[in-house]
C-alpha cells in the first residue's frame, strides 16, 4: 500500500515522507502513553506502533523493500515477533512468571 | 595452488564461470541488479543479526525480571526522564533518515551532498550522546543509579550498552565520511558506505524497541 502511495514521488521525497511519518508515530505513541488510557489498549497500541516503525526503517530507510530473500524477511520477522512477545509478556506477566520459576 | 589465467579471471568477473557447475554447487550469479541487492555485504548482515540477537536476549531478560517484580516495574518508569527518551528517539530516527539520504545521494552521483548528509548523521549521533549524558546526570541528581533497584540496573545495562553501540557507529560513520570526502565512493562503489549505513540503522532499530520498553510501557 505504501509503495503505491509513494510510487509517484522521487526517492528522496519518499525518504522524507517516511521520516515525517516516523516522527509523527513517535510523538503520538509517547502522548498516548502519557494519557490514562486503559492499559491493555495502550500496550497493544504501543507494540503495534513500534512494529510499524521498525518495518518502516527496515523497508524504506535501509532500502530492503526492493530486495527479496532471507535478509529482508529475517529483518521483518524480527519486528513482528518481538512486539508480539513484548506485548504478550506485559499483558500476561503471571504466565511468564510461572514459566520462568524454577 | 596455480594462479588463474587471464581468461579464467575474466570468466569469474563476468559471471560466465558459473556455467557448468554441478547442481547445488553453482555460485550466486553476480548479475543481480544493484537495486535488487541488499545494501552492504553478507558480513555486515551477519554482524547486524548477531547484534539484534544479543539485544533480543536482553529484552527477554528484562521481561522475565518484570514478570517477577510487577509492582516495582509498574512504578519505576515514572521516575525516568521521558522527555530525554523521546528526544533521543526523534534524534536517532532523524539520523537514520540522514544516513539514508547520504546513500541515496551517492547512488545518484552526488558525492558532495552525501558528505553533508553524513556530517548531519554524525551531528545527530553527537546530540544523542549529549542528551544521554544529560539524562544520566538528571538521574544522578534525582538519586537514581545502577544500584537503585533491578529496574534501574537493567535500564543502565540496556541504555549504556546501546550508547556504546552508538559510539562505535559514530566512529564507523566518521570513517566513511572521510572516505566519501576523498571521493572514494561513487555509483559503482558504495558497499562500504552501505555497510556503515546499515549498521547505523540497526542502532536506530534497537532504540525503537528500548524506548517503549523502558520509558513508555508500564
Amino acid at each position: 500500500m505504501l509503495s503505491g502511495l509513494l510510487g509517484r514521488y522521487s526517492p528522496d521525497r519518499q525518504l522524507t515522507f517516511v521520516w515525517v511519518l516516523l516522527l509523527a508515530l513517535t510523538l503520538v505513541s509517547t502522548l498516548v502513553a502519557e494519557q490514562n488510557v486503559s492499559s491493555a489498549i495502550m500496550v497493544i497500541f504501543i507494540c503495534f506502533s513500534f512494529a510499524i516503525k521498525g518495518a518502516l526503517v527496515t523497508e524504506r530507510l535501509m532500502g530492503l523493500w526492493r530486495t527479496a530473500g532471507a535478509v529482508r524477511w529475517l529483518m521483518l520477522s524480527y519486528f513482528m515477533v518481538l512486539p508480539l512477545l513484548i506485548g504478550l509478556a506485559i499483558l500476561f506477566p503471571g504466565l511468564v512468571e510461572r514459566l520462568t520459576t524454577l | 595452488m596455480s594462479a588463474l589465467t587471464q581468461s579464467q579471471s575474466q570468466s569469474i568477473i563476468d559471471g560466465s564461470a558459473t556455467q557448468g557447475w554441478p547442481a547445488g554447487a553453482r555460485p550466486v550469479s553476480p548479475a543481480v541488479p544493484k537495486e535488487k541487492r541488499a545494501p552492504g555485504n553478507i558480513a555486515i548482515w551477519i554482524l547486524i543479526y548477531a547484534e539484534l540477537t544479543e539485544f533480543a536476549l536482553f529484552f527477554i531478560v528484562f521481561l522475565v525480571a518484570r514478570s517477577h517484580n510487577q509492582e516495582l516495574f509498574a512504578v519505576a518508569p515514572e521516575r525516568l526522564n521521558t522527555l530525554a527518551g523521546a528526544l533521543n528517539t526523534l534524534v536517532l530516527i532523524s539520523s537514520s533518515y540522514f544516513v539514508a539520504r547520504a546513500v541515496s545521494s551517492i547512488n545518484s552521483g552526488q558525492q558532495k551532498r552525501a558528505v553533508k548528509w553524513l556530517w548531519a548523521t554524525l551531528g545527530a549521533g553527537a546530540s544523542y550522546c549529549l542528551i544521554k549524558g544529560w539524562e544520566y546526570y538528571w538521574n544522578h541528581s534525582h538519586g537514581i543509579d545502577s544500584k537503585t533497584d533491578i529496574f534501574f540496573s537493567l535500564y543502565y545495562y540496556l541504555t549504556f550498552n546501546h550508547l556504546l553501540h552508538v559510539l562505535v557507529g559514530m566512529c564507523t560513520i566518521l570513517f566513511v565520511t572521510i572516505r566519501a570526502q576523498m571521493n572514494i565512493y561513487n555509483q559503482e562503489n558504495s558497499e562500504g558506505l552501505e555497510c556503515a549505513a546499515s549498521y547505523w540503522h540497526m542502532i536506530d532499530l534497537v532504540w525503537i524497541i528500548i524506548f517503549p520498553l523502558l520509558y513508555v510501557l508500564r
